[in-house]
């Protein structure tokens, strides 16, 4: 394993007594589809001079002085790291225990919505409000949807509309 | 019944429309599609890499994708990045189905406010068609909104708002500013044949189910069975004219680099606010030498794209952000129309979106603090599912400095230059910006949301592609007329984005496809 890279990891994502550290997790991952720009990042870090994990203190400010000063290379190497943690099973594991969420993917059950409270636009409801355009279309129908806020409009009706 | 050879190029929102109505209307329809079929369960969202794969192979962004289909759009000359997919279907496929309609002043903006150009067409000349795009593709809302035209009942009922969008409903109430529960092309029951939602969230890898409205499945199939042909992996190289000017066929190349022609009587661009400007360049000839139908010099420019700021809030408690389509759900215009107090022209729209899931939180979402580290795995807790993102649209308007443009410095597979983007957000939209996210970050505090960050212009929003070949009276200042036919070449027509005069401040595509389809229907009558 190049060290580098392992500090990388580690001092990315520490964890704790919850929370797996990255070490534990991110080479367990293959990221197939990982861009060019995310896979020549990782090569790039594997070449940074970092201190060991042992020395967490100047790997934090190793780590720092890095971003500062190859963002775009530290980002990309980042989102390496994350993807890799963030899809793995146990730290979904985590996430579910921890944040209520049911860690799977979007498909096929979805996340349907649970919480139905509805509100109204009450503010709206009385106060016909776009902004007349100048032709007497808008006018006339402007005047109607005041007059009879209820009426349901048809295709057929609508149909009916156009100036030119 | 008429009779005319029509060859759409691109078989996206609008090609798609086009290609149904003209089709109904007995013309012989062929489309030619860069792209293949982007088949629904082929979508990532059912793999545990699916957060990976929405920012790399499914990445909206086609110079991160970089998938066959794609062509180069060089976007280093521009702050915001572009966002299509190439494919039957084109960027429906990816995109979220948040579909406002403009409003009539968006179509009198410098008769109205003296600022950009009016458009030859109003509100009223579309509104039949945005009811029969609703009708195809399926709507869910609720009608009645005063702040709006009248429409027809919605399809299906709203989407819910879920629990962020109780809390910024009831913020607005108490605040007295206007919303409504959104219209999306995204069904909450079942509908012509399509299910119901179910509220995985993101929209935009494509959806599994076929919920939300694409091209591919709403147009498409009704196109095909109304007789039109769709050849995929059809890459348009150039568009051919005779020496009256007339355009007459199009070379195309298919995915093994061999080299076609297709004669027609009518020619038809729906590849986009970027693709439709960069073929017609690309089509210049000694009869046309700044581009095709470009004698005003107005193929490319004008681009708009809506910069979109994107604010958060974070709540003490769970938001469950996560449930949910992602994009939409209710929306305020209580700042869409000019006031001159406030020191920009025209105005913006705010809409509420959900939260992302982990891996992009972890990342920070849209704009929220989130260090790595020591810290990183508390403060992940404290914003997973807490948060919720007002995106604030604003209007853009014409601007010199805003345009595409070819660049051979690189080419597609089969030679065709690259479109380059260049684009910074003007004066007016800069101010409105400022505007905006004040007045997000008002209602986020209102809704009781403890922290606040904000992204000023969103990179990656480059999705609303409009102006590059603009509609107008005047051949001189415009490139299409009221028909969509081009006022250089009139058997070519452009029926997407490229034609709006104006941006509106809200998303785009259903007035787009109501274009398509009345301009399909004023091709039938013109030839009738
Ligand atoms: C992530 C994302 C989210 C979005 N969300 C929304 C939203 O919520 N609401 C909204 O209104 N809009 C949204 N949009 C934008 C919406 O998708 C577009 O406005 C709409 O698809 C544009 O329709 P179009 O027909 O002009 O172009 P497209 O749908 O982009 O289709 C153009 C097609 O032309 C093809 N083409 C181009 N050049 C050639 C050529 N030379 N030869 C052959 N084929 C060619 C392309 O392959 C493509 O398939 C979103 C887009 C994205 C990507």
């Amino acid at each position: 394993m190049n060290a580098a890279l392992n500090s990388f990891v580690a001092g990315l994502l520490p964890g704790s007594d919850i929370w797996p550290s990255g070490l534990e997790i991110v080479f367990d991952v293959e990221l197939p589809t990982a861009t060019i720009e995310m896979r020549q990042a990782w090569e790039e870090v594997s070449t940074w001079i970092l201190p060991p994990t042992t020395e967490p203190v100047e790997l934090q400010q190793a780590l720092q002085r890095y971003q500062a000063s190859d963002s775009a290379t530290f980002d990309q190497g980042m989102l390496m790291a994350y993807g890799c943690y963030y899809s793995h099973p146990r730290v979904l594991a985590v996430i579910e225990q921890r944040c209520g969420y049911s860690a799977r993917p979007p498909q096929p059950l979805g996340h349907p919505v649970t919480d139905r409270v509805q509100v109204h636009p009450i503010s709206a409801l009385n106060d016909v409000r776009w902004r007349l355009d100048g032709t007497a279309q808008a006018e006339q129908i402007q005047q109607i949807q005041r007059s009879q806020p209820a009426h349901i409009w048809t295709e057929e009706e609508i149909s009916t509309w156009p100036t030119l | 019944m008429v009779s005319a050879r029509v060859v759409i190029i691109g078989s996206g929102a609008t090609g798609a429309a086009f290609a149904w109505r003209a089709a109904t209307s007995g013309l012989d329809v062929t489309c030619l599609e860069r792209g293949r079929w982007a088949l629904p369960e082929s979508t990532p969202s059912v793999s545990s890499d699916w957060e990976v794969r929405r920012i790399t192979d499914r990445s909206p962004n086609p110079n991160v994708r970089r998938s066959a289909a794609d062509y180069p759009i060089l976007d280093d000359t521009s702050v915001i990045k572009p966002a299509t997919f190439n494919g039957v279907g084109g960027s429906t496929v990816l995109w979220s189905a948040h579909a406002p309609r403009f409003r009539p002043s968006d179509f009198k903006v410098e008769s109205l406010d003296g600022v950009g150009s009016d458009w030859p067409i109003n509100y009223w000349d579309l509104a039949p068609y945005y009811e029969l795009n609703d009708r195809i593709v399926g709507v869910s809302g609720r009608s009645g909104d005063p702040g709006n035209p009248p429409r027809t009942p919605r399809q299906t009922p709203p989407v819910p708002l879920g629990d962020a969008g109780t809390r910024v409903g009831a913020a607005l109430n108490r605040l007295g500013w206007h919303w409504w529960p959104t219209d999306g092309q995204l069904l909450t029951e079942s509908y012509d044949g399509r299910p119901a939602c179910n509220g995985c969230g993101p929209c935009e890898m494509g959806c599994f189910t076929g919920a939300r409205a694409s091209a591919d499945i709403t147009y498409w199939p009704k196109a095909l069975d109304a007789g039109a042909q769709l050849i995929t992996g059809a890459a348009v190289t150039r568009i051919n004219t005779g020496p009256d000017g007339l355009a007459t066929s199009v070379t195309w190349c298919d995915e093994s680099g061999d080299e076609h022609l297709t004669e027609a009587d009518v020619i038809v661009m729906a590849g986009n606010g970027i693709g439709t400007p960069r073929l017609l360049l690309a089509s210049a000839n000694p009869s046309h030498p700044t581009g095709l139908a470009n004698s005003s010099h107005q193929v490319g420019k004008n681009l708009m794209l809506h910069p979109i700021a994107g604010v958060t809030g974070v709540w003490d408690d769970r938001v469950e952000g996560w449930s949910g389509n992602d994009a939409f759900c209710l929306l305020t215009q209580h700042f869409y129309e000019t006031d001159e107090s406030r020191g920009f022209a025209r105005g913006y729209e705010i809409q509420l979106t959900r939260s992302q899931g982990p891996l992009l939180s972890a990342l920070g979402g849209f704009g929220m603090d989130i260090s790595w580290g020591e810290n990183h795995h508390e403060r992940f807790e404290q914003l997973f599912g807490h948060s919720a993102t007002l995106a604030v649209t604003c209007e853009d308007l014409p601007d010199a400095r805003n345009f595409i443009e070819l660049d051979a410095s690189a080419t597609d597979a089969f030679g065709v230059p690259a479109a380059r983007m260049h684009y910074s957000v003007e004066e007016n939209a800069d101010r409105m910006l400022d505007h905006g996210i004040a007045s997000a970050t008002e209602l986020l505090r209102e809704a009781g949301a403890r922290e606040i960050s904000t992204t000023r212009v969103l990179p990656g929003a480059g999705f609303h592609l409009m102006g590059t070949a603009r509609m107008g009276s005047d051949p001189a200042t415009s490139v299409v007329d009221s028909h969509c036919r081009t006022h250089d070449v009139p058997n070519l027509l452009i029926v997407d984005g490229s034609v709006f005069a104006s941006a509106a401040a809200v998303n785009p595509t259903p007035t787009m496809q109501a274009i398509a389809l009345r301009a399909a229907d004023q091709l039938v009558d013109s030839l009738a």
